[in-house]
């Protein structure tokens, strides 16, 4: 990730902003997507060691 | 150039960058090798007192693929001190003294990890809501870490609230997760 990127991650928004996005209904598409990420990651790396470890790694990946 | 302070005299200063897998420091004329971090025993570390994983790292723990550097901890405001005395076995070194902590509502422990460490009764959301340690205590549920080790982790409504702090972007992205996430849970 830039850091460009990164700024942009941690970017802080105005409250009413921030708020209203909070707000916004989360779509089915999001909920089923959520799902199928959240079941392949804990199969994948069924105990949090695991994952946190492989995000480690990603994170390297990403930073290279 | 950030000095850490070392309860054996020992200190290291390069940046962890440029350390390589393991580490070495002087300890007067002899050399002495440092072990890498070892995660597991501070979580263990975590469980033996009233600390909640917060951030990211719970969202992961939860199975949400997010990436995150750092650990966020929400300690209950009197086991400062034991919970620095569990993790100074493994050089994890406070930035304030504890009466400095309780006075900042915050302090960090660092050994090349970075553990932020909120020590405040509540905390309030961007848009004003009180949300409270013990309220989160009482609710919270436990993850399995590893065969040995459970991490505590708010639940997920209340994990909700704690992306409320920081009114930052990533954590529209973190809450819409979390809320997908409670939709299919029972």
């Amino acid at each position: 990730m830039t850091h460009a990127l990164r700024e942009l991650d941690l970017e802080t928004l105005p409250v009413e902003e921030f708020m209203r996005r909070c707000a916004l209904p989360v779509s089915p598409e999001t909920i089923e997507g959520t799902a199928e990420l959240v079941a392949w990651f804990v199969r994948r790396y069924p105990t949090a060691q695991a994952r946190f470890a492989y995000i480690r790694r990603a994170r390297a990946r990403v930073l290279r | 150039m950030r000095r850490l302070y070392h309860p054996r005299g020992l200190t290291d200063v390069r940046p962890r960058a440029r350390r390589g897998k393991e580490s070495y420091v002087h300890d007067s004329l002899k050399r002495v090798q440092v072990d890498e971090f070892d995660e597991e025993a501070f979580i263990a570390a975590l469980s033996r007192v009233r600390a909640l994983l917060i951030g990211r790292r719970a969202l992961i723990a939860l199975g949400l693929p997010v990436l995150t550097a750092d650990y966020d901890v929400w300690l209950h405001i009197d086991d400062i001190e034991a919970l620095n005395a569990e993790l100074a076995p493994l050089d994890l070194l406070p930035n304030r003294s504890p009466a400095e902590a309780r006075r900042a509502g915050r302090y960090v422990l660092e050994n090349g990890e970075h553990v932020d460490v909120f020590v405040a009764r509540a905390i309030p959301t961007v848009d004003g809501v009180s949300v409270a340690f013990d309220d989160l205590w009482t609710r919270r549920q436990a993850v399995a870490y590893s065969p040995k080790a459970d991490i505590v982790i708010p639940s997920i409504e209340d994990l909700i609230l704690t992306k409320r702090f920081g009114g930052r972007k990533r954590d529209i992205a973190d809450i819409e997760y979390l809320e997908a996430l409670k939709s299919r849970r029972p």
